[in-house]
């Protein structure tokens, strides 16, 4: 199989960090590609400038870009629908089916998940199909789907609870260990002297 | 069998005309330009605007509002948010001139939805953007919009591609109604019973689509006659008057 050039790398590491128009920072980046120095970073920046002029890139503020993808590509259906929703302001399922060619189970998964996050509410009905008002307008970047983030964070949390009490339990253990040897070498040292019995 | 109408986009000759339009006025990419849909309403023209912007890539909307008719400032601080500047200032100059970097950056399609609602003096500063940035600007309105961009002779200068939507006719009402509803006519006069019932408005057309599959559901068909299309038509017609 062939082996990914530096650009596709780069791409796709772009894309991991900030596939839903997230914004990367620039140290993240070089991070994740194990670019330490700033002589290894180098060719990350001739790579960023040359995805930046072909708009693949846009670099929004100083050491942080989004990744746009490749220019001439569509955009994505989340961003078609988030558009749809931007500009109609009141949606049904179906529009975002009719015009951003969504399935419908995805229509209804992302108006679900505007409206967990507060950016849509549902209004009432057109018809059979419940309507869905734009209340929060967050911009042209489609909001992103932090669910495997947030289960990511989950598990990182509960990884370091785990952790914490292994450590308390460890430093109990050592504790009594202590404890056991100090009353170990107590008993040893206690000192065998005869007793009187009372007999002559 | 039962019918049933299913969201689909179809891409009737209005739409075609759209499409070629954007490609050409892409091909003259550099220069500030416009490009200007006009149409009388129901004809699809803001529909076939959104399906365009929502799945091209470098395309912004905005919809104009009669209120910001007195105040220029709030017109480009739509533009502003729509372009994605989070805190657009407050002063009218600094303001435009974000605007004009964000454009000159990435020289986005700007469509600008109705228009003819602000005052003409409006559309100079439309041309003031597009001029300054080469970023296109297409304009979508009514009957009178390219009226008005007539008078403003530096504006239709600039306007190098426009198209009328037209009313839908019977070609497109068969291509619509065939994919979203999979109904067949069985003859022409089916057909142009629909069209003259609807006075070619993609609205109309809907609402007795709607109606004309409750008709053939309950007759148990997908075959539409002359007479289950009037059945239809008056059927839609009575409950629009109640």
């Amino acid at each position: 199989m062939r082996r990914p050039n530096f650009a596709e790398t780069v791409r796709s590491k772009l894309k991991e960090l900030g596939g839903d128009g997230r914004q990367v920072k620039i140290s993240v980046l070089a991070e994740a590609l194990d670019m330490i120095s700033n002589k290894d970073k180098r060719p990350l920046y001739r790579c960023l400038s040359d995805l930046r002029d072909a708009g693949e890139v846009e670099r929004v503020s100083p050491g942080v870009v989004v990744y746009r993808g490749k220019a001439g590509a569509g955009p994505d259906i989340r961003s078609a629908m988030w558009s749809v929703i931007r500009m109609r302001k009141m949606v049904t399922v179906a529009d975002l089916v009719e015009l951003a060619n969504a399935s419908e189970s995805y229509a209804k998964e992302f108006l679900a998940l505007l409206v967990r996050r507060g950016c849509v509410e549902r209004i009432g009905r057109i018809g059979q199909s419940p309507t869905y008002r734009l209340i929060n307008d967050l911009g042209p970047q489609a909001p992103a789907d932090t669910a495997k983030a947030d289960r990511l964070h989950h598990i990182r949390e509960a990884k370091k609870k785990a952790i914490a009490q292994l450590d308390e339990a460890g430093q109990a253990l050592i504790a009594a260990t202590h404890a056991i040897v100090r009353a170990r070498m107590a008993v040893v040292d206690i000192q065998e002297t005869e007793v009187d019995d009372g007999e002559i | 069998m039962t019918l049933s109408i299913k969201p689909i986009f179809v891409k009737t000759a209005n739409v075609r005309n759209f499409e070629a339009m954007m490609e050409a006025l892409a091909s003259s990419a550099g220069e500030g330009r416009f490009g200007l849909v006009w149409g009388r309403a129901g004809r699809g023209k803001t529909r076939t605007a959104h399906y365009h912007i929502a799945n091209t890539r470098g395309c912004h909307y905005v919809l104009a509002l009669k209120i910001w008719r007195h105040s220029q400032s709030e017109f480009l601080k739509a533009i502003a948010r729509e372009l994605g500047i989070a805190e657009p200032p407050h002063r009218v100059g600094p303001l435009f001139a974000e605007i004009a970097e964000r454009l000159v950056k990435a020289k986005p399609t700007l469509f600008i939805d109705e228009p003819e609602k602000l005052p003409i003096a409006f559309l100079e500063i439309m041309r003031d953007l597009t001029e300054a940035t080469g970023a296109p600007i297409v304009l979508i309105g009514e009957e009178e919009l390219p009226a008005m961009m007539r008078k403003e002779r530096r504006v239709w200068s600039r306007t190098y591609q426009q198209i009328q939507f037209k009313p839908f006719g019977v070609a497109d009402i068969v291509q619509y109604v065939t994919a979203a509803a999979a109904v067949r006519f069985t003859c022409p006069a089916a057909v142009e019973a629909m069209q003259k019932s609807s006075e070619g408005d993609i609205r109309i057309v809907r609402r007795d689509l709607i109606n004309l599959v409750r008709v053939l559901n309950a007759k148990g068909t997908a075959e539409a006659d002359e007479k289950t299309v009037a059945a239809a038509v008056r059927q839609a017609l009575s409950e629009a008057d109640e």
